[in-house]
């Protein structure tokens, strides 16, 4: 690449703020204006809103896509564990779910504690089958 | 804030089935103000030769209708003096890792002045500039 040397004419308010960016980050001020044309030239920053930058062509050529799985890191992120309290979450996939389901597993129960129509009318710990019950209900 | 697009970031943006797009999309969404994208016209032909070949004629043509259209990313051309100074990096023992596409992609960058550089590319042209960027900070791997 060529280069040429010029000379340009600036005010000396510009100049001063362009001596102290200079030094602030340690570059020329030939520098600094240097990159201030390519930029100029090349278009510099496009001055799209956020909102047209997002929805730019460039981003969906071939369509938008499968929406990507959350990871741990993003915003959002619930996770697969149990609670801090233990318990498993809702979303989380009940354990052994079909070995859970066989009747066959299934632990056999005293009828006599089996009571859906009265509830709180079961037989409590330590108290014998037919002993007599004030009534039923959560008393 | 000003970023070169080479042909393995091109081709992550635009393509929803490639490993890198959500990174590429995420890290230029994150920017604020909205990024200028400049890539360059050898890193587009690139871009659409690797579309061709892993989607057909029609996602390369997708592609190119979609970067004529699009107002957020620029395309530059190799002009004869960035094509001679891109062969001088090649020709140089300092850029003995670097293809010739490579050698333009750093050329365009220090003629630009630029300061950020998007690459899905393992190869470590970024890393052949002094103060040169890499977007995203962790991409790894090729993906071309």
């Amino acid at each position: 690449m060529q280069f040429i040397t010029t000379n340009i004419r600036i005010n000396r308010s510009a100049h001063r703020k362009l001596r102290y960016m200079a030094a602030e980050r340690g570059r020329s001020m030939a520098e600094l204006v240097r990159e201030a044309v390519d930029e100029f030239l090349t278009g510099g920053d496009m001055g799209l809103a956020a909102t047209e930058f997002r929805g730019d062509p460039i981003f969906f050529a071939l369509g938008p896509g499968r929406p990507q799985a959350l990871r741990p890191q993003d915003k959002g992120w619930r996770g697969t564990g149990p609670c801090r309290d233990g318990h498993p979450r809702r979303s989380a996939p009940a354990r052994n779910s079909a070995r859970d389901r066989d009747p066959a597993r299934a632990p056999a129960r005293d009828p006599a504690r089996n009571s859906v129509r009265d509830p709180g009318s079961g037989t409590r710990a330590g108290e014998a089958a037919a002993a007599p019950r004030l009534g039923g209900g959560l008393l | 804030m000003r970023v070169f697009i080479d042909a393995s970031a091109l081709l992550a943006l635009a393509d929803p089935g490639n490993d890198g797009h959500h990174a590429a999309v995420q890290s230029l969404r994150r920017l604020d103000p909205p990024p200028a994208l400049i890539t360059t016209d050898f890193a587009l032909a690139q871009a659409l030769s690797g579309m061709h070949a892993r989607h057909g004629r029609p996602a390369a043509e997708l592609l190119q209708r979609s970067i004529s259209a699009s107002r957020a990313l620029r395309v530059a051309h190799v002009d004869p003096d960035l094509f001679r100074a891109a062969w001088n990096l090649y020709a140089s023992p300092d850029c003995a890792a670097l293809d010739f596409g490579d050698c333009t992609s750093l050329a365009a960058v220090r003629a630009l002045g630029l300061r950020h550089a998007m690459t899905f590319s393992a190869s470590p042209w970024v890393e052949a500039v002094a103060g040169l960027r890499r977007l995203p900070a962790t991409a790894a791997g090729a993906h071309r």
